[in-house]
């Protein structure tokens, strides 16, 4: 019960605390009174301590069953383990918006420790835009779907976890996804710090790259783990259907990305103030919309969002946010003029500008297309979705377009290129593309789309490697270094550049990925009896066996499928049907034969009581290299995200 | 058992309220204004920071385009003409801020002691004595730019984890810039009192 109570009145407290901590910030620094901005602070750091008490406490009532709880009775039961009862916390509505606000103020905490002695302008107002944030959420968690509501009868057993939750992919993905989502409030918060205290230089950019670089990170690896978790869980043989939850974990990402190349410029060269201040506003917006997506039910169905309460308070919030944001942008538009001038097309802003445009232009591609069903009912009470096609259609041309630019971007110099320099810097990746091109076209691919991805993803390897080639050549000409070495410390004593690079390679293996298993799926449905086989390009898949088991959560059917290659028996896979107990639930778990060349997918659909088995089999072509993009993509962004100082090599001392 | 829980939770949320409000409630010592107010400081100073800023930013472009140009993407001719201004700027600026009697080495003054402290350094700590001499030798400011940035470009960043015999500390104190606990004037390191308000400095 202690448990149940201090939860309960942490969050009620940390609401109290949060008001006050905006007004004192706010009052403190229009009056520039240092005890009340510090204790707008402390108030900041309390409410921290109290989201973190009462998340212990939930987690505790998770951990002990105690199904007093409604939650705790809504999302465990008795025979789940300890690691799914962990991870319960975020599995249901109530908790999730729990971890949210739990990393909010956790964010809050270290930007208000990382800033005791900076940024004394800025603070205060970061502060008072944090905890707003925070406030929102405690409204949510204390007065529409509080957490710690208790049953009047606690039942015997609980209701337990969903099933397709119960997957260690499911396990981490939406932490991951948070710390990113949640991440992006901090750029946000110095943002509405700089404009409401004035100080619109470089300072709010800097202080809060690695924040961006971070927030931007884990957002873009929770999408790839809940990819990742798509292909492994739901036996659909993709990772990737343009599903609104999906779209809404990508726009912020996207805008992100365009945030993260765009203050490049203005710390560089003191333009596009004004277009960096609205990317940042809008991916916050993004992440406070998606959070809107996916927690409002508007996704499952219009009308529940129509009557939810729930949903209005997102969008008023939203709102509000927008106005105030947009509004203090306006105030300050004259003191955020650029400081010069684009000098020429032929430069590295001018390909940047470019690809921010492109990458907003994707975003909103996708924001249409998802809340296309919603307006579409809005304005002609008919419910029209928008399908994969629409999305499809719209991002693969610009997406193209962005690859390119991914290659392209990294040849130009700042301020201006000469034609003769641009030639020289453009030859050898351009002929390591129509090479690739050529290559392909020879060896069978006509698949338009596939061929210019893969076309353009040569381009990008091309130019990464000639930079490398560039930097590690001079760097063996005039430090007399190894080639390793010279690799290594051009890496290291531009992080930023070449940690870049990395991650451009990164998605060129990404996209590779994408556009093979995209445009080069084949897929198969057959009725199989037992020694009977099924041929899918090349690969042919023989029914061998059944067997069943029992866990006390599930009883599951696992089908023996040998698989051959050209006659030889290269290995099985054993696709599964389970069927939970509490909630009574049937899942297929796909037998999956990974390879580096493709996938041979297999998915269990039904047993007949005559002996027969209906099976889905795919072949998904290079599909483990959107993986393998992701493990490039995340080494180059710990590239970026290491101290400045770190693994160079000290000279020695005389 | 209940009583007990209500307690807690009481005691719990009663101390992050009184954490709260006590920079509010304690005696007061300063008074409660900003201290270190962006605006209360005088005008000199600000134009001294925003100097010293602009001296960092162009040091960071002539790298720049010395990168670029060692990776190929500019011509020998774009090369000097994009040389050329940026040079002419620091030249600028360093001049200026020679005129308002800064020493080479000092840092903005909005920075804190640590980021001031490992600023100094990256463009103190590994300028070998024959560099300095080059530098305090050198006639003209053009000459001195190009030792300066020499010198950046090889510490840049590489001032952290010195040997314990490095001058690093000793250097960075004398290279701080100083300024009046009482008015907030900017003072000479060497001074004694306060040229403005007359305060002895500590």
């Amino acid at each position: 019960m202690i448990a149940i109570q201090f939860g309960h009145y942490s969050l009620l407290a940390s609401f109290v605390l949060a008001v006050f901590s905006i007004g004192a910030s706010i009052f403190g620094a229009q009056k520039r009174r240092a005890d009340l901005i510090a204790s707008g602070r402390n108030a900041a750091v309390g409410v921290f301590w109290l989201v973190s008490g009462a998340s212990a406490c939930l987690v505790y009532l998770l951990m002990a069953r105690d199904y007093r709880v409604e939650y705790v009775a809504g999302h465990v039961n008795n025979t789940l383990n300890g690691f799914y009862r962990f991870s319960a916390f975020w599995g249901g509505q109530e908790g999730s918006l729990l971890l949210w606000l739990l990393l909010l103020c956790v964010y809050a905490f270290v930007v208000i420790r990382q800033n005791r002695d900076r940024n004394l302008e800025l603070i205060p107002y970061v502060t008072a835009t944090l905890m707003a944030t925070a406030l929102f959420f405690l409204v949510i968690l204390n007065f529409v779907t509080p957490p710690f509501d208790t049953l009047a009868a606690p039942p015997p057993d609980g209701r337990g976890l969903n099933p397709l939750l119960q997957d260690w992919g499911m396990v981490i993905h939406p932490p991951n996804l948070y710390l990113g989502y949640v991440g992006f409030a901090v750029p946000f918060a110095f943002c509405i710090g700089a404009l409401a205290s004035g100080k619109l230089d470089t300072d709010w950019i800097t202080s809060t790259r690695r924040w961006t670089l971070f927030a931007w990170f884990f957002n873009g690896v929770g999408i790839l783990l809940g990819g990742a978790w798509a292909y492994k869980e739901l036996g659909w043989g993709g990772y990737w259907a343009w599903d609104p939850v999906e779209n809404a974990s990508l726009m912020p990402w996207l805008v992100g990305t365009a945030f993260l190349h765009s203050v490049m410029i203005q710390e560089k060269r003191g333009m596009l103030k004004v277009w960096n201040v609205s990317l940042i506003i809008i991916t916050y917006a993004l992440t406070i919309f998606g959070t809107f997506l996916t927690r409002s039910g508007i996704i499952s169905s219009v009308h529940a969002f129509a009557n939810s309460s729930f949903g209005w308070a997102f969008l008023v919030y939203l709102l509000a946010a927008l106005v105030v944001s947009f509004g203090l942008m306006i105030w300050r538009l004259p003191q955020l003029q650029s400081e010069h001038e684009m000098e020429s097309f032929f430069s590295r802003e001018a390909s940047f500008l470019l690809n921010n445009v492109v990458l907003v232009g994707i975003t909103f591609a996708v924001f249409w297309g998802t809340i296309f069903p919603v307006v579409s009912e809005a304005v002609k009470g008919v419910k029209v979705t928008v399908g994969p096609p629409f999305f499809n259609q719209v991002n693969v041309p610009i997406g193209l377009l962005l690859i390119f630019l991914c290659g392209a971007g990294p040849l130009f110099a700042w301020r201006r290129t000469s034609r003769k320099q641009m030639n020289r810097s453009f030859v050898y990746p351009s002929v390591v593309a129509v090479g690739a091109l050529l290559v392909l076209v020879l060896f069978g691919v006509h698949h338009v789309y596939a061929a210019l991805a893969f076309g353009l993803c040569a381009f990008v390897v091309g130019t990464i490697v000639l930079e490398y080639w560039r930097g590690i050549s001079s760097r063996v000409r005039h430090q007399g270094e190894r080639v390793g070495r010279a690799a290594w410390e051009l890496t290291m004593r531009n992080k930023r550049r070449f940690g870049g690079y990395i991650v451009h390679l990164g998605m060129a293996i990404l996209f590779v990925g994408v556009a093979a298993s995209s445009a080069y799926q084949e897929v198969g449905e057959v009725r199989l009896r037992l020694g009977e086989s099924f041929a899918l390009d090349g690969v042919r898949m023989r029914y061998e066996g059944i067997r069943e088991s029992t866990s006390p959560q599930y009883r599951s059917a696992f089908a023996r499928l040998g698989v051959y290659r050209a006659g030889y028996r290269i290995g099985e896979v054993e696709p599964e049907k389970r069927l939970y107990f509490t909630p009574p639930q049937p899942t297929t778990e796909p037998g999956i034969r990974r390879g580096a060349r493709s996938d041979i997918y297999a998915v269990f659909a039904e047993a007949d009581p005559d002996g027969t088995a209906t099976f889905k089999f795919m072949i998904n072509p290079l599909v483990n290299w959107v993986w393998a993009g992701g493990v490039v993509f995340t080494l180059g962004s710990i590239v970026c995200f290491l101290p400045e100082r770190w693994g160079r090599r000290r000279k020695k001392r005389a | 058992m209940e009583i007990l829980g209500a307690i807690f939770a009481l005691g719990a949320i009663g101390a992050a309220f009184f954490y709260a409000i006590w920079p509010i409630m304690r005696p007061k010592t300063v008074g409660g204004v900003l201290p270190d107010a962006e605006n209360s400081r005088p005008i000199s100073d600000r134009e001294v920071t925003r100097l010293l800023i602009e001296r960092e930013q162009a040091y960071k472009n002539i790298m720049d385009i010395e990168f670029d140009k060692e990776m190929g993407k500019l011509s020998d001719e774009d090369y000097a003409q994009m040389m050329t201004p940026a040079r002419a700027r620091a030249v600028e600026v360093l001049r200026r801020l020679d005129a308002r009697g800064v020493k080479e080495g000092m840092v903005p003054v909005q920075m804190n002691e640590r980021e001031a402290a490992e600023a100094v350094a990256r463009l103190e700590t590994k300028r070998s004595p024959s560099e300095k001499v080059a530098i305090e030798k050198s006639p003209t400011l053009d000459e001195r730019l190009e030792a300066e940035i020499l010198s950046y470009r090889k510490n840049v960043g590489e001032s952290h984890n010195e040997p314990a015999e490095s001058p690093f500390d000793e250097r960075a104190e004398s290279m701080k810039p100083r300024f009046c606990a009482s008015c907030g004037s900017s003072v000479d390191v060497a001074d004694n009192f306060c040229s403005a308000c007359g305060r002895q400095l500590s």
